[in-house]
């Protein structure tokens, strides 16, 4: 087929003559998107130092997370001890350091294998819909009707606390979000008419998914993953905060408070800091989450 | 809309039912014995035989599993806590109002803060004002609910002396909780309050609004919000779901004794049967909360009514096409 030139085209090829247009991908657009909002980069710029931070704890502590000094017992924030002594007398900044090396990995790998899991359930039922479809979304209701907390809670008093186990359970209870956004994204691109074109031509149903789906409804997904991995902080934290997640002597944001819990006027720098700290972690984590669902949904701009 | 509100309650049971099966295969699950450690180390074997029939732990699961829905069906009764030997059912229904309240209270404060701030910051968007609402609410979201609490305590009890820091002794006690868990939900409130105010603020019937010279006020509440109400509603359920949760740790803060509370205890000491009727409460509260959410639609928008109301109607006019074609 030859390309039709109508007045307006040559007009504009004339007004543009000499100059190349490149053209983008749409990854590549929203990735220009996204980097013009400021707040979102400065998200990321966060979320890479705390990675970084988390990385390079052992080099960067002046200490290790577990050295007590009974002569420096509850401290309040000195050059010594910036964030100060908490009721061992070991540094609080050092044991939040060490702390990162938790929260931050947990939040992202329990996101990214939910993802697979769960988004993996929701394109298998919107694909092939019916009794498929049926018992997927029906095992999901279930799940779903317990609230994901006290889920987490219940799966991780059966299976004991510990760092593997806890992913195991946040991972379990955050199935049935990944799998109805998914589900609804998938169901968004089926009725389009290049799935009949590509059936047409004789793709198979696992190249359907991967290769046609897929990329297609990629948007929501990816925006609802970057939101849950600082949900999953915040559940981490809450977790080891009552106690079932995970336990001292390790060092982990959520424990961490709740041994400041019973120093609370004594020490109320043991109390803030640690809080700061999940703070600023999953605050930049939503305002990149924020600037990845402008960038991917420029309708909400 | 009647078929429609029955199929949802089948289902719901279905779920419910799940539920039950989720959390017996947890408790198979769970390593140790409840029997060790109700009698501690140094009893006697015969001792625990008898205690295991006594609470019935010598028959098979599914056995269990039977009976103990029999007995919450035609009875009621969801057993006996092993540690304080009270009916389960009993001392739920003496935790669950606290629980609830804390809820209702939340979403009341969420409504209250979220609502307004929402629709300002949509009316003025790209102001500094819509600026500061937005970076509040993300921090709002982004604070850990249960240290929010704790700073509250730090400061309102502990520093200015003006609220209790735990215990619902006095009115004053139920301050605290309900304003930490609203404040985080009001930013969930506040957030798609914007977005759906934002797209609503778009269309042209609100154009059309303006042009015959309605009031700014009017365009913005009934024309605006109205329409913009449906996801609003459906992040209020599920934040209410999600408050079910969090007041786990809420109620761990100000020391409330609410369902939250009774859950941590019963998983620590390995109370099967309160674990179970907790569980089985909160679950079925949710849902039922869910399709109050999915009906209270059908009030807002007639357009949801109208699409109960036909779902069943073109199967009808399909099966009577056929013959004749």
């Amino acid at each position: 087929m030859s390309k039709r030139v109508t007045p307006a085209i040559e007009r504009f090829n004339k007004k543009n003559k000499g100059k190349t247009f490149r053209q983008y991908t749409p990854g590549q657009e929203a990735w220009m998107r996204m980097t013009k909002n400021k707040l979102a980069i400065v998200g990321l710029v966060v979320v890479v130092l705390l990675i970084l931070l988390a990385i390079f704890a052992s080099v960067i502590a002046p200490s290790g997370y577990d050295v007590q000094d009974y002569s420096q017992i509850l401290k309040s924030p000195s050059w010594e001890h910036i964030f100060g002594t908490d009721d061992f007398g070991r540094d609080i900044f050092v044991r939040l350091l060490y702390g990162s090396r938790i929260s931050i990995p947990v939040g992202f790998i329990c996101s990214a294998v939910s993802l697979l899991i769960g988004g993996g359930l929701g394109l298998v039922a919107a694909y092939y819909g019916g009794l498929v479809e049926d018992i997927i979304m029906r095992i999901m209701d279930i799940f779903q009707a317990i609230p994901a907390m006290l889920f987490a809670m219940a799966v991780l008093s059966a299976i004991g606390t510990g760092v593997a186990n806890m992913i195991i359970a946040i991972t379990i209870s955050c199935l049935p979000l990944f799998a109805r956004i998914t589900r609804g994204a998938v169901y968004t691109v089926k009725g389009a008419d290049y799935m009949d074109a590509s059936r047409a031509i004789g793709a198979g149903s696992v190249r359907m998914m991967l290769k046609h789906i897929l990329p297609n409804a990629l948007g929501p997904i990816i925006v609802v993953t970057t939101f849950s991995v600082a949900g999953n902080i915040l559940v981490v934290s809450a977790l080891s905060y009552l106690g079932v997640g995970i336990v001292p002597p390790t060092a982990e944001w959520g424990s961490i408070l709740s041994a400041a819990k019973s120093y609370i006027s004594a020490a109320p720098w043991y109390l803030i800091f640690p809080g700061v700290t999940i703070m600023i972690a999953v605050f930049a984590l939503n305002l990149f989450g924020d600037g990845v669902r402008d960038a991917l949904d420029p309708r909400l701009k | 809309m009647g078929r429609y509100v029955i199929k949802r309650l089948l289902q719901m049971i279905l779920v419910i039912v799940g539920v039950m099966i989720i959390v017996f295969v947890l408790q198979e699950m769970t390593p140790g014995d409840p029997v060790d450690s109700l009698l501690g180390a140094g009893a006697s074997q015969e001792q625990r035989d008898n205690l295991r029939s006594e609470l019935g732990l010598d028959e098979p699961v599914l056995t269990r599993f039977f009976n103990y829905i029999k007995d919450f069906v035609t009875k009621g009764d969801l057993g006996t806590s092993y540690t304080t030997k009270q009916p389960v059912m009993g001392e739920l229904l003496n935790r669950w109002p606290v629980t609830f309240k804390l809820a209702i209270g939340s979403i009341f404060v969420a409504l209250l803060v979220g609502l307004p701030l929402g629709i300002i910051s949509a009316v003025k968007q790209n102001t500094i004002i819509d600026y500061i609402c937005r970076v509040l609410s993300l921090a709002a979201v982004s604070m850990p609910q249960f240290w929010l609490g704790l700073l509250f305590i730090l400061f309102f009890a502990m520093r200015l002396h003006w609220l209790p820091s735990f215990g619902l002794t006095s009115p004053l006690g139920w301050i605290m909780p309900i304003v930490t868990c609203g404040l985080t939900s009001s930013a969930n409130v506040v957030r798609i309050t914007r977005s759906s105010m934002l797209d609503v603020v778009r269309q042209d019937y609100i154009n059309t609004a303006r042009a015959k010279g309605q009031k700014e006020n009017v365009i913005i509440l009934k024309h605006g919000l109205r329409n913009a109400l449906i996801p609003i509603i459906t992040t209020v359920g599920t934040q209410f779901g999600a408050m079910l949760g969090g007041s786990i740790a809420i109620e761990s803060v100000f020391s409330l004794p609410g369902l939250g509370q009774y859950l941590v205890t019963g998983l620590s000491n390995r109370n099967y049967p309160a674990v179970l009727g907790g569980v089985l409460i909160i679950s079925i509260t949710f849902s039922l909360m869910n399709l109050i959410v999915d009906l209270t639609y059908a009030f807002i928008d007639p357009r949801t009514k109208a699409a109960y109301e036909r779902r069943k109607a073109p199967k009808r006019k399909k099966a009577a096409e056929v013959p004749s074609a």
